[in-house]
């Protein structure tokens, strides 16, 4: 009867340490991004693209280099 | 951006820790031993919510993925990467449970039974849809293949049910009403809805931190 216990002491030990310690590291990545987030959040609004100027913030996230370098025909030969 | 925790989920969070306690104190003081396994059956209050959660979650992943392959909205791959390794989690925590229930009571930490045997093929599948999305970096690609991976995966699930069904197993069928006595079927009733809150909870926060993830990586991209 004592070894069948230990058997089931360790199962809920178990499994409160797996439910506990998945959780804690949840919340912990969650903080870390959460920190990103506003961070980048903050260095939008304070970079230059951020004053006003539609015009510039209509190219923002795209590259200055010419959407037909995407394209496979583009791509120079070695 | 996805950076608050609303109030709600909160209070999830904190009803489940709450309902989990009180489960593992009915399961452990409440509820008699069981007249021929003793104590070590106790461990069926936390074995059984673990698969079904990990059931629950590979299910919510298939229909995630079935959803993006239709829709292509990231946010469907969201839910579906955040099942998944719920599910793994679930998984694995209910495989560890069953051999420490099966030392006792067969005598072997693990045998290569139909229903231990499939069960084990589904987790590994599950980390390699894990595995697979750490390998593609494009998120559009990652998704597909990712979807397809969550789809095929899913298919085990039945299999694993039915396992105690079609093959001679080691690994009992699955108990009814007619067979647990009342305060038991309490105590595994209190153990699955305990775990269903807990998974609520954790999918809900887990998802939260796949979305945010998505946005940090485009608006890296879109900065670069």
């Amino acid at each position: 009867m004592f070894e069948s216990i230990s058997y089931a002491s360790a199962a809920y030990l178990l499994t409160a340490l797996v439910l506990l310690l998945y959780g804690a590291s949840l919340l912990r990545r969650l903080g870390r991004a959460e920190r990103n987030a506003r961070a980048m959040t903050e260095r939008s609004a304070d970079s230059p693209d951020s004053s006003g100027d539609r015009r510039h913030r209509s190219t923002r996230g795209r590259s200055s280099v010419p959407h037909t370098e995407w394209t496979s025909e583009e791509v120079p030969h070695a | 951006m996805h950076t608050r925790r609303r109030p709600a989920v909160s209070a999830l969070g904190l009803a489940a820790l709450g309902l989990l306690a009180a489960s593992f104190w009915v399961s452990l003081k409440l509820v008699p031993p069981d007249r021929l396994m003793g104590n070590v059956q106790r461990i069926m209050y936390v074995h059984v919510p673990a698969a079904w959660v990990g059931f629950l979650a590979f299910t919510i992943c298939f229909g995630a993925s079935l959803l993006y392959l239709w829709r292509r909205d990231l946010r469907w791959d969201s839910l579906a990467r955040t099942s998944a390794e719920l599910g793994v989690v679930f998984m694995g925590l209910s495989t560890a449970l069953g051999s420490i229930w099966g030392k006792p009571t067969w005598g072997v930490w693990w045998t290569w039974d139909p229903r231990l045997t499939t069960a084990a093929i589904l987790l590994f599948v599950f980390l390699g849809y894990l595995a697979l999305r750490g390998f593609v970096d494009e998120p559009e690609r990652r998704a597909r293949w990712s979807a397809a991976v969550g789809i095929v995966g899913f298919l085990d699930v039945p299999i694993v049910y039915l396992s105690v069904f079609w093959w001679r197993t080691l690994h009992q069928k699955p108990s009814g009403p007619e067979t647990v006595a009342t305060p038991m079927r309490v105590a595994l009733l209190l153990g699955m809805a305990s775990f269903t809150l807990f998974f609520a909870f954790l999918l809900a926060e887990r998802y939260r931190l796949a979305r945010l993830e998505s946005e940090l990586e485009l608006a890296e991209v879109s900065h670069v």
